[in-house]
């Protein structure tokens, strides 16, 4: 165990590596000089120069990658070409937004569709199943920022429920402290693309548990559990669902990674400041240290996901043994 | 005959005219038709028939646990007197396992991969009793010792287990709560000869010490001779002969039976086994004579036109065939693959 922990540590390494060198040289060969929106092209040569020295620019290719590899191991992002300020404050600002807004989501997206993907397969042939599944896969096949849309012109628009967007009324928390999330108006402004977020997050686990519960309830181990006259809760929660429950633990983590990258659709409909947002304003705005970051992010957190997943497949199923 | 069902005192499970039904899509397959079974306390019967006649789905109804497109239509299963069919689910739940219970056919996969064999006993324990956790894992303990099981493997998954102790677990399940019936299905199908033997004794030394009864369902005629006085054959859904195994298997009287012997390899022989030539018909179709009589050499049109009923025969057997007085002379020369000519093979 523990050296298997060693190894996918040690292959989660690698694969960062070979992801931030990709994204170095990949943003380094794209057409454009991104140095023209911080070094204006208007000024004198001689100033140009200077400010390329400045930002180390005028040293070689692969002197700059290794500038970049010993910044990157103290958490340093560099200075957003945009606000000229450091990408992981503005990162730090934002990250907390997307949890708040994701990872809540997430989880009630994950406990309902376990829970009603058991129930439905359980009681198979039921015009509960049928409606719920043929609504779960128009859902999936829905944009999600047409559903966001959606939601905001119904609720926001017509009936005036939820505001239409941003995370809390602005110019209500002027210092932007950590207040601002403890209060009702956070809470209005979250619902709608919590909601929303939730709603296209079910489908997946919702439809995924329903089909291996199916398969599972075939299993003989359910037949003598049935014999066994336990009581039919026991069977569905403590035998088939426990055993079903494998294959969606495994995915969820990965599925985070996805999550956050994701978030970009329902935060810019949302204008939610987030991460995904931030990413948005930073690919338009050619905020190169900015987009480098955010895209890091989410590697980090995809290869941790899959990560968390391998371990999490090892605790929940006693027949993976690690080596 | 209903008024004194359950009123024998050694009867413990009394079936009569049992009928199942299995939902198809090309219709309602009758699975089971017309079954009659008694069985007696602390004995031991064997069940015979070839894959499909409805074994599984026989010992499953008496579970209770037929899949949702099967039920029962007809008939009563009665234990000690009491009609489990007519039994509320909440009522038959406690019966399971209590009263009856199954060593299934496919015993290897019975297990819950992700829950501790031992855990999986106690859980049948606790069910049915209100005993404190730790004295039913005691008592799991001392099954385990009996069926020959280390104790402390009880911590382990099933997949650390061999197929053999899989099914002595299976078995210690079984036994969990004492039953007065034992309901096995091919318990040892997947074994080789060695365990399966062992598995056998088992069963056999156990069921003399604790008196259950037990159903023994087997394609191993030459299992049923050594362990069962009583033996059932079944055909395509119905009872076509029953009576003692030394009876049945020295002089069968159906013609099924006498194929069925005839199918089995005997050691030492020099005659080749053989087959029944045909296969069992299709449930779903209405079939109004004799199950067997598109297989059968001496069928005639009575015997398509009409089901037979169970006739007793000697020795207490019963036979479910109109020809009863020429398969005597049949059986003679059964062993000829010619003999199984039907009526309508011939031009
Ligand atoms: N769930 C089901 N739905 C429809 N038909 C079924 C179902 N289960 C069994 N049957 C049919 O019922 C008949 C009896 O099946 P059963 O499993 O009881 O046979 P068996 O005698 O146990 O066979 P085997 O020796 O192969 O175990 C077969 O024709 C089978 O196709
Ligand atoms: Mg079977």
């Amino acid at each position: 165990m523990k050296s298997f922990v060693a190894r996918r540590l040690w292959h989660m390494c690698l694969t960062l590596f070979v992801m931030i060198t990709l994204m170095f040289f990949l943003f380094r060969m794209l057409p454009g000089d991104p140095t023209a929106t911080v070094i204006s092209p208007a000024l004198y040569p001689k100033a140009q120069e200077a400010l390329k020295a400045q930002f180390g620019l005028d040293r070689p290719l692969w002197e700059q990658y290794f500038v970049y590899l010993k910044n990157l191991a103290s958490f340093d992002f560099g200075i957003s070409f945009h606000t000229r300020r450091p990408v992981a404050d503005a990162i730090e600002g934002r990250l907390l937004n997307t949890v708040l807004l994701i990872l809540p989501s997430m989880f009630l997206a994950y406990v309902a569709g376990a829970l009603l993907g058991t129930i439905v397969a359980w009681r198979r042939g039921s015009k509960f199943e049928t409606a719920l599944v043929f609504a779960a896969t128009s859902l999936q096949s829905t944009p999600v920022f047409w559903l966001g849309m959606l939601a905001i012109l119904l609720f926001s628009i017509r009936l005036d429920l939820f505001p239409i967007g941003h995370i809390v009324t602005p110019g209500l928390f002027p210092d932007n402290s950590l207040k601002m999330y403890v209060s009702a108006d956070f809470l209005h402004h979250l619902a709608l693309p919590f909601l929303v977020n939730a709603l296209y997050q079910f489908c997946f686990p919702f439809l995924l548990m329903r089909s291996t519960m199916l398969s599972t309830i075939g299993e003989d181990y359910i037949e003598l559990a049935r014999m066994k006259g336990l009581k039919e809760s026991r069977i569905i929660f403590g035998h088939a669902m426990r055993n079903s429950l494998l294959p969606l633990a495994t995915t969820m983590p990965m599925i985070l990674g996805w999550a956050v990258a994701g978030s970009v659709v329902i935060e810019t409909v949302f204008s939610w400041p987030g991460l995904g947002l931030l990413m948005v304003e930073a690919v338009s705005r050619s905020d190169y240290p900015m987009v480098q970051a955010t895209f890091l992010l989410i590697a980090v957190l995809t290869v941790a996901g899959t990560f968390i997943a391998d371990l999490l497949y090892g605790l929940l199923d006693p027949r993976i043994v690690y080596e | 005959m209903k008024a004194f069902s359950g009123n024998i005192p050694d009867t413990v499970l009394n079936i009569e005219g049992l009928a199942v039904e299995y939902g198809t899509g090309t219709g309602p397959a009758s699975a089971l038709v017309d079954i009659d079974l008694r069985l007696d306390v602390g004995e031991r019967v064997g069940l015979v028939g070839e894959s499909g006649c409805g074994k599984s789905t026989l010992l499953k109804t008496i579970m209770g646990t037929l899949p949702a497109n099967g039920a029962a239509t007809g008939g009563t299963i009665s234990l000690c007197g009491q009609d489990l069919l007519s039994l509320p689910e909440s009522e038959r739940r406690l019966t399971r396992w209590r009263d009856i219970s199954m060593i299934t056919q496919s015993a290897l996969n019975a297990l819950n991969p992700v829950q501790r064999v031992g855990n999986q006993v106690v859980e049948a324990i606790l069910a049915h009793e209100s005993v404190p956790r730790r004295q039913a894992t005691e008592r799991v303990r001392s099954l385990f010792k009996i069926v020959g099981v280390d104790p402390n493997r009880m911590r382990e998954y099933p997949h650390q287990f061999s197929g053999g102790m899989r099914q002595r677990v299976v078995i210690a399940m079984a036994l969990a709560l004492t039953p007065k019936v034992v309901l096995a299905d091919e318990p040892t199908t997947a074994l080789d000869v060695v365990v399966q033997d062992q598995i056998f004794s088992e069963i056999r030394s156990l069921q003399e010490k604790l008196g259950f009864a037990l159903v023994l369902v087997t394609h191993d005629l030459s299992l049923v001779v050594e362990n069962c006085r009583r033996m059932v054959v079944m055909y395509a859904g119905v009872i076509v002969e029953t009576g003692t195994t030394a009876d049945i298997v020295k002089s069968p009287m159906h013609p099924y039976t006498i194929g069925l012997r005839n199918a089995v390899p005997v050691l030492g022989s020099d005659s080749d086994p053989i087959a029944i030539p045909g296969a069992p018909p299709n449930l779903t179709t209405d079939i109004p004579g004799c199950r067997f009589a598109a297989r059968c050499p001496l069928a005639t049109d009575e015997c398509t036109a009409q089901f037979p009923p169970l006739r007793p025969a000697a020795g207490g057997r019963l036979v479910r065939c109109h020809k009863t007085d020429e398969t005597q002379n049949f059986a003679l020369k059964a062993r000829d693959p010619a003999a199984w000519a039907t009526p309508c093979d011939s031009p």
